[in-house]
């Protein structure tokens, strides 16, 4: 017999967040959230509420949390502004499909629709970049609809749900009795025999057969499946950007990631091979290239949770439908063992070319970096800095690279490492960050001190939006229209100081070395300013909608 | 591309028809007509669209639709197996010489005069799309002054129905 009793609705809430394990949620007050802020402060309870300067960090950071440690991320911002500022942040975990849920707080229901202070139409705004999204309209609809969020959040391909809340539900009563979380994954299709079967005869047949590895594969939790399957059947592994983690970049079958940004062996092999098996991961523009380049002169075996990623993009000569984690396991019991060594010693004749070990430039930095920091959660903003971490890290462990894949999001990455390094306090956390970015929403540097977050987080700073400058210098002939950041130079050290945060100017590697010696057992949040030239670029690089063979270098 | 009669089972929700609209927008699919109503179950309602769309942009439209929280069921109205009819007004140009030619038409289509003034008639008619433009095409000589389209809709034949 369950107990129920009268709350208001505001302690429903709190209540149901309980009832759903809710460690932290990333909240920022405001007028019509006044009265669930006021439930968090008069009960007794156990989450901690996080306080960004702004709404969009506040879910970058739910996110960052979602993200390594496999729970809902929960953020709650007010109406109005509130919840616009976190369209940036919920359209981001969209786009990556992380699972979060977002209460809006909402004018009373007396002043919908009427151009009410700080009113707009919230489930309108927000509908095409969620799962799914709720008004509540009836109090008694309230427990019932955060749960069936939480559900829909984590079910099959994960997604945000934003949940809004007019004042006037928070303040209504109705009787709550506890429940436990809904049962996920019953609705996962289950893999079809058949499909697996033609799977696995292809897979028996192929001569030069590649796993496309994404995002998916770390979010069904079965990176740890692939790294077998991709043993047994001796196939080397070519990731998305999404997908790094799944397996460790030192695994000999491990090729980094593949498409605009990827390395020669990776984009060859994937581009030369016979059978491409594509393992969550949905073909982005941004992998393929030229799309029938892409495709030509290959089969494709494609395994998604999400039906729709079916012929969207391309289309695969057998699909199976089905979380990975159910399919893997099937598929790998069929498959023959093999190691295919002439294919494996012909991808290995692609390799990068080479830069000095001694020279200071970002890829020595990031090994530099790499070689004191092995364990550590690597999160990072958006543009050159992020593909280098993508081209260059030896990645070890799943979920260990928080990026923005699919939006691309500048400014992305200080909020996600303040999610990263809550969900994870044992563990070191760098954020690589460029100028560019940073100065999206450095004021965040504020609650990484406010709650002593040991982040370390290492700036590049060329003072310039070097992605972007890269496309003017190969395609605008040199026209460097809007990128210098020069003009209006912030002193990121200063600013440091600001914050109270520590910090340290790195021009050569000698300095790097000294600086990582000093900081690795720092318990303190940390920034690193590192120079670098406004020349450097992300190579190698093909260019959009080319097919990924034809390879620039500079 | 061929056109394509879909029946979907809904929850009975505002906002489902601006999620199923807004996808349609989103992702570059034409819809042709949409009507929706109420069902024997108050909550849900009942919608036909027509769109016009390859084979592979079918299935896509279908499986974007499936994922709708909201959508219950998504079905294919083909030709044979189920019933599809649209509902037309049309108010066309009638005086003393023209009006008996303009009726005789509707007897043989089976239209019927809803309104009759000085100039005018306005006709009911209701069929499957290829009539209607039949009709249409027979009555257009006379001056079609406007005609309003209710839309496809439609229901399996026989055992099968769309159910929840």
């Amino acid at each position: 017999m369950i107990n129920k009793q009268i709350l208001r609705g505001s302690e429903i809430v709190v209540r149901c967040l309980q009832e759903q394990g809710v460690e932290y949620v990333f909240s920022y007050p405001g007028g019509s959230v006044i009265p669930l802020f006021d439930a968090f402060y008069r009960m007794d309870h156990a989450i901690t509420q996080i306080e960004p300067c702004h709404e969009q960090n506040g879910i970058h950071a739910a996110e960052g949390y979602a993200r390594v440690s496999g729970k809902v991320g929960v953020g709650i911002t007010t109406s109005g502004p509130g919840a616009t500022n976190a369209v940036t942040g919920i359209a981001n975990a969209h786009l990556d499909s992380t699972p979060l849920v977002v209460f809006t707080g909402q004018v009373t229901q007396q002043l919908l629709g009427k151009d009410s202070f700080q009113e707009v139409d919230v489930t309108s705004i927000t509908l095409p970049i969620t799962k799914h999204n709720f008004i509540i309209k009836d109090i008694t609809m309230l427990a019932p609809t955060i749960r069936e969020a939480f559900r829909i959040a984590q079910s099959g391909r994960p997604g945000p749900v934003v949940v809004d809340i007019p004042k006037d539900i928070f303040l209504a009563q109705t009787e709550y009795g506890e429940e436990k979380p809904y049962a996920l994954g019953t609705s996962n299709p289950r893999p079809q025999r058949d499909a697996v079967t033609r799977a696995a005869e292809y897979i028996n047949m192929a001569k030069r057969p590649v796993i496309y590895a994404g995002g998916g594969v770390l979010k069904s939790g079965a990176s740890k499946m692939l790294v077998e399957f991709a043993e047994k059947a001796g196939i080397p592994v070519a990731n998305s950007l999404m997908g790094l983690g799944c397996i460790p970049r030192d695994n000999p079958l491990s090729l980094g990631f593949v498409g605009m940004h990827g390395s020669q062996e990776c984009n060859l092999a994937v581009i030369n091979c016979d059978t491409l098996i594509a393992i969550g991961a949905r073909f982005s523009d941004r992998v393929t290239g030229n799309i029938n380049a892409f495709m030509r002169d290959k089969k494709i075996i494609q395994i998604d949770v999400d039906p729709t990623e079916f012929e969207k993009n391309i289309e695969a000569n057998v699909h199976i439908c089905a979380d990975i984690l159910d399919a893997l396991p099937m598929l790998n019991k069929i498959v023959k063992p093999a190691t295919h060594p002439e294919w494996i010693a012909k991808i290995k004749e692609w390799p990068l070319p080479e830069r000095s070990k001694d020279e200071y430039c970002p890829k020595n930095i990031l090994t530099h970096l790499n070689n004191t920091y092995k364990d550590a959660y690597v999160v990072t903003e958006v543009g050159q800095h992020q593909m280098w971490v993508g081209q260059y890290w030896r990645f070890k462990f799943p979920g260990q690279y928080v990026t923005s894949g699919g939006l691309g999001t500048m400014g992305f990455g200080l909020g996600a490492a303040i999610g990263v390094q809550l969900a994870k306090p044992e563990k070191d956390v760098l954020l690589v960050a460029g100028d560019g970015s940073f100065r999206m929403n450095f004021q965040e540097l504020t609650t990484v001190k406010r709650y002593n977050l040991p982040i370390k987080i290492i700036l590049f700073d060329n003072g310039t939006l070097g992605m972007v400058r890269q496309w003017q210098k190969l395609f605008n002939d040199r026209r460097y229209a809007q990128t210098d950041l020069n003009e209006g130079a912030v002193d990121y050290l200063k600013l440091a100081d600001a914050f109270h945060i520590r910090h340290y100017n790195v021009e050569n590697l000698n300095d790097l070395d000294q600086t990582l010696s000093e900081i690795k057992n720092l318990k303190e949040p940390v920034l690193v300013r590192c120079a670098i030239s406004n020349e450097e670029g992300v190579y190698p690089m093909v260019p959009a909608g080319k097919p990924i063979d034809e390879i620039y270098y500079e | 591309m061929e056109r394509h009669c879909l029946s979907l089972l809904v929850e009975n929700n505002f906002g489902v028809l601006a999620r199923i609209s807004g996808l349609f927008a989103r992702r570059g699919y034409n819809i042709d007509s949409l009507t929706v109503g109420t069902t024997q179950d108050d909550n849900f309602s009942r919608i036909t669209m027509t769109v016009t769309a390859d084979e592979q942009t079918l299935e896509q439209i279908k499986k974007q639709l499936n994922k709708l929280i909201n959508v219950i069921k998504v079905i294919e109205l083909k030709q044979g197996e189920a019933i599809r009819r649209e509902l037309v007004f049309i108010k066309v140009k009638a005086n003393d010489q023209t009006r008996s030619r303009v009726v005789e038409i509707s007897n043989l289509f089976r239209a019927s005069v809803v309104d009759v003034a000085k100039e005018s008639l306005v006709l009911e008619i209701t069929g499957t799309l290829s009539k209607v433009d039949a009709f249409l095409n027979m009555i257009e000589p006379y001056g079609i002054i406007e005609f309003v389209r209710s839309g496809v809709t439609g229901l399996q034949r026989g055992k099968h129905q769309i159910g929840c």
